[in-house]
C-alpha cells in the first residue's frame, strides 16, 4: 500500500468543515506528509523502528465502536472519553478559569484557541507522522487553563480503540502561573489490529506547572505512535511521565524545548513488554536558554522476543549557559531473545553545562535473588519484588500521588500476569 | 540437627568440598574455622542450596529429612538460615517489605497464619529495639547505605524475626569493630537456645571470645582437618594456620 491511499484518505476527508485557516492547515499537512511518506529505517531517528504494521494497510477513519469505557483511573477527575478518536462524553464540573473540551466545540465556542496554537510548534507538524495527524484529525482534546488557576483535580483523557484509526490532535495551553495533572489513558479493547496516530503539543506560559501522565495499554494488536511536542517559558515546569504496556508497535516521540529560563522538565518513563511487542522511545531535549534543567529516567522490562528502543538526544544551544541535562536509561532483560537498543545522544555547544547520561542493560540480579530466598520467599515472588524495586525508583518521580498508585497497581498487574 | 557424611561439592566444576563429616546437635554451637580458600563458604552455600553449588557425593541430613530435596527458600522455610559475610544491598526493596514478606512466606510455609502490618510491626519493633536498629534504617532499600555494623546487626535482626532451627553465620565478625562486633554477638547468643543449633564461621578466633562454641573444626582444603573444644580455637590463635596450609596448593 503507497501513498496513493492516504491521498484518497485525505481526498476524502478534505476539505473538512470549518474555517478556512483549519482547511489550510491540513491540506498544507497532507502536503508535507505526501512530499515526506512514512520514514523508513534509513532515516537516523527510524533505525530501530520498522513501520511495516502501519505501511501494510490503510485504517478506516470512524470505524464503530461498541467498547465500553472502565471507571476513571483518578477519583474524582474531570474525565473525557474519545472512542475510536471520537469524542463520546464531556467533562463535567469544571471549575472556573478552565476550558476543557473536544476540538469541536472548541471550535464552535472559542475558535482563536485553535487557530492560534494548534499546529504552532515545529516538531508536532513537520515530521510525517504529526504531520499525517494534523491532516486527519478530527477530534482531540483542547485544555487552556487561564493565568494564575490552579486546577484542583487532576484531569483524565481515555482514549478508547479498538479498530480502525484515529488520530487526537491535544492541545493544552496552560496560562502563567498555572498549574494542572493531566492524565492521557489510551486503552485497547480485544487483538485488532488498529492505529492511533497521536499529537500533544503543550504550550506552558511562564511560571506553570504541569504534570502530564501517559499511560498506553492499546490493544496487543494495535500500533500506536504519538509525538509530544512542548515549549516551556520562562520557570515553567513540567513532569512527564510515559508509562507503555500494550501495543504490538509502539513509538513515543518526545520534543521538548526549554524555552524559558529557569524551565524545568523531568521526562521519565516505564517500558514492560514481552512477547513481540515493540517499544521505542524517542526524546529530543532542547535547551534553548541558559538555566534550564532536564532529567530523563527510562526504565523497562523485557520478556520473551520483545525490543525496545530508547533513542535520548540532549541538545545545549550555543549561548545556554548554567544548564543541567541528566539522563538515564535501564533495562531488564529477562529472556536471551529480548533485546534493548539504547542510544544517548549528546550535542553540547555551550560551555558551563553539567551533562551526565548512562544506560545499563541485564539480567536480575542473581545475588539478589538468592539473598531473598535464602529468607525464604518463593523465586516466583522474589524476581516480583526485584523487578517492583528495579521500576519504583522511576515511579518514585512521579509527583502525584493517587497517579503514583495507579501506575504502581498497573506495573503491578503487569508482573502478575 | 544436622549430620553432614562424605559431602563432596563443586563449584563451577572444580571441587572444592572433598569429604566432609560433621555432626551437629541439638541447642550446639559448632564453629568452623579455616584458613582463606578452605572451603568455608562453599560450605554455607551448599548448606542453603544455593545454585551452581553441586553436591556430587555424600548426604546433608536436617531433622531427620535429606536436605537434597528442598531447595532455597523450602530450606529456609523448613528453619536453616544463612547469615551472610557480604549482606545483599537490594536498592528500591524497602527494610520493612522485605522483612515482612520473608516472615510470612516463612509462616505460610510452615502453616501459620500470615501477619497483618500491624502484628507484624509489633513483632518488628522488639527486636529492632534489641539490636539498636533505627525507623531510619527500616525505611531505607535493604542494605542500601548501611554501615558494615548495620548490615550484620540486619542480619541477626533477620534470623530473630525468622526463629530458625539451624544458623550458619559466615564470616559475621569481618568489617566490623569490636563495639560493633560486641552488640552482633549478643544478638547472637540472645538466640542462643536448647532447640536451635549454630555453625559459626569465622577466620579469627576474636569472634569466639563473644560467640562461645562447643565445638570448633578446622576446614582445610575442602575437609575437616581437625576437630576439638573451644581451646582449639585458642590454638590456632596462638600458633596461625601453617601446619593445615603447609606444602598444598593455595586454594
Amino acid at each position: 500500500m503507497g501513498m496513493e491511499a492516504y491521498q484518497a484518505q485525505f481526498a476524502d476527508h478534505l476539505p473538512a468543515s470549518g474555517p478556512a485557516w483549519l482547511a489550510d492547515l491540513r491540506q498544507a499537512a497532507a502536503e508535507r506528509f505526501a512530499g515526506q511518506g512514512l520514514p523508513d529505517r534509513k532515516v537516523e531517528e527510524w533505525r530501530y523502528t520498522n513501520l511495516k504494521p502501519v505501511q501494510g494497510q490503510l485504517f478506516a477513519l470512524d470505524a464503530a465502536s461498541t467498547a465500553e469505557a472502565p471507571p476513571a483511573l483518578l477519583e474524582g477527575s474531570h474525565r473525557l472519553v474519545f472512542r475510536n478518536g471520537v469524542l463520546q462524553s464531556d467533562a463535567n464540573d469544571l471549575p472556573g478559569g478552565i476550558r476543557l473540551a473536544g476540538m469541536a466545540r472548541t471550535m464552535s465556542e472559542k475558535p482563536e484557541l485553535l487557530a492560534d496554537h494548534m499546529g504552532q510548534i515545529n516538531a508536532g507538524q513537520d515530521l510525517p507522522l504529526p504531520a499525517l495527524n494534523q491532516a486527519l484529525s478530527r477530534d482531540g482534546y483542547i485544555l487552556s487553563i487561564d493565568p494564575g488557576v490552579s486546577v484542583e483535580r487532576p484531569i483524565e483523557v481515555l482514549f478508547l480503540s479498538d479498530a480502525g484509526s484515529c488520530y487526537p490532535r491535544n492541545l493544552i495551553l496552560a496560562g502563567a502561573g498555572s498549574r494542572a495533572v493531566v492524565v492521557e489513558h489510551y486503552l485497547g479493547r480485544g487483538n485488532g489490529d488498529y492505529f492511533v496516530n497521536a499529537v500533544t503539543e503543550i504550550h506552558a506560559a511562564d511560571g506553570a506547572n504541569l504534570q502530564r501522565y501517559k499511560i498506553q495499554q492499546d490493544g496487543t494488536g494495535a500500533s500506536h505512535i504519538a509525538t509530544l511536542a512542548g515549549r516551556l517559558g520562562d520557570n515553567a515546569r513540567l513532569e512527564n511521565f510515559d508509562l507503555n504496556i500494550g501495543g504490538q508497535l509502539v513509538r513515543s516521540e518526545i520534543h521538548m524545548a526549554l524555552a524559558g529560563q529557569g524551565a524545568e522538565a523531568a521526562l521519565n518513563g516505564v517500558y514492560l513488554l514481552r512477547g513481540k511487542q515493540h517499544c521505542d522511545n524517542a526524546i529530543q531535549m532542547d535547551h534553548v536558554v541558559g538555566a534550564t534543567n532536564s532529567h530523563q529516567d527510562y526504565r523497562g522490562i523485557l520478556d520473551d522476543k520483545a525490543h525496545a528502543v530508547f533513542q535520548g538526544k540532549i541538545t545545549v544551544r550555543p549561548d545556554a549557559q548554567g544548564i543541567e541535562g541528566h539522563q538515564l536509561n535501564k533495562t531488564l532483560l529477562l529472556s536471551d531473545e529480548a533485546e534493548i537498543d539504547s542510544k544517548p545522544e549528546l550535542q553540547i555547544l555551550a560551555d558551563d553545562v553539567k551533562c551526565s547520561h548512562g544506560a545499563t542493560a541485564g539480567e536480575l540480579d542473581e545475588t539478589g535473588l538468592f539473598y531473598l530466598r535464602s529468607r525464604g520467599i518463593p523465586e516466583d515472588e522474589a524476581r516480583q519484588l526485584l523487578m517492583t524495586a528495579f521500576i519504583a525508583e522511576t515511579l518514585a518521580h512521579l509527583g502525584h500521588d493517587d497517579a503514583r498508585q495507579v501506575m504502581e497497581r498497573l506495573v503491578a498487574d503487569w508482573m502478575a500476569s | 540437627m544436622l549430620e553432614i557424611k562424605g559431602l563432596h561439592a563443586d563449584v563451577d566444576g572444580k571441587e572444592i568440598l572433598k569429604g566432609i563429616d560433621l555432626s551437629i546437635g541439638e541447642g550446639e554451637v559448632h564453629a568452623i574455622m579455616g584458613p582463606n580458600g578452605s572451603g568455608k563458604s562453599t560450605l554455607s552455600y551448599v548448606l542453603s542450596g544455593r545454585d551452581g553449588y553441586d553436591v556430587t557425593a555424600g548426604s546433608i541430613t536436617y531433622r531427620g529429612r535429606d536436605l537434597s530435596d528442598l531447595n532455597t527458600e523450602e530450606r529456609a522455610a523448613e528453619g536453616i538460615f544463612l547469615g551472610f559475610q557480604y549482606p545483599v544491598e537490594l536498592p528500591g526493596v524497602s527494610s520493612t517489605t522485605f522483612l515482612k514478606t520473608a516472615l510470612n512466606a516463612v509462616r505460610r510455609h510452615r502453616g501459620e497464619e500470615e501477619l497483618d502490618a500491624v502484628q507484624f510491626m509489633k513483632r518488628l519493633r522488639v527486636h529492632t529495639k534489641e539490636l539498636n536498629i533505627s525507623d531510619d534504617m527500616l525505611r531505607r532499600g535493604v542494605n542500601v547505605g548501611f554501615s558494615g555494623g548495620e548490615k550484620k546487626r540486619n542480619e541477626i535482626l533477620q534470623m530473630a524475626l525468622l526463629e530458625p532451627y539451624f544458623a550458619v553465620l559466615d564470616e559475621t565478625d569481618s568489617g566490623l569493630d569490636i563495639d560493633a562486633l560486641k552488640v552482633v554477638a549478643e544478638g547472637v547468643n540472645a538466640l542462643r537456645g536448647p532447640k536451635r543449633s549454630m555453625l559459626v564461621i569465622t577466620h579469627y578466633q576474636r569472634l569466639l571470645d563473644y560467640i562461645v562454641p562447643d565445638y570448633v573444626h578446622v576446614l582445610a582444603h575442602g575437609r575437616i582437618a581437625r576437630s576439638g573444644g573451644k581451646e582449639l580455637a585458642l590454638e590456632l590463635e596462638e600458633k596461625g594456620y601453617g601446619e593445615f596450609i603447609a606444602g598444598t596448593e593455595a586454594a
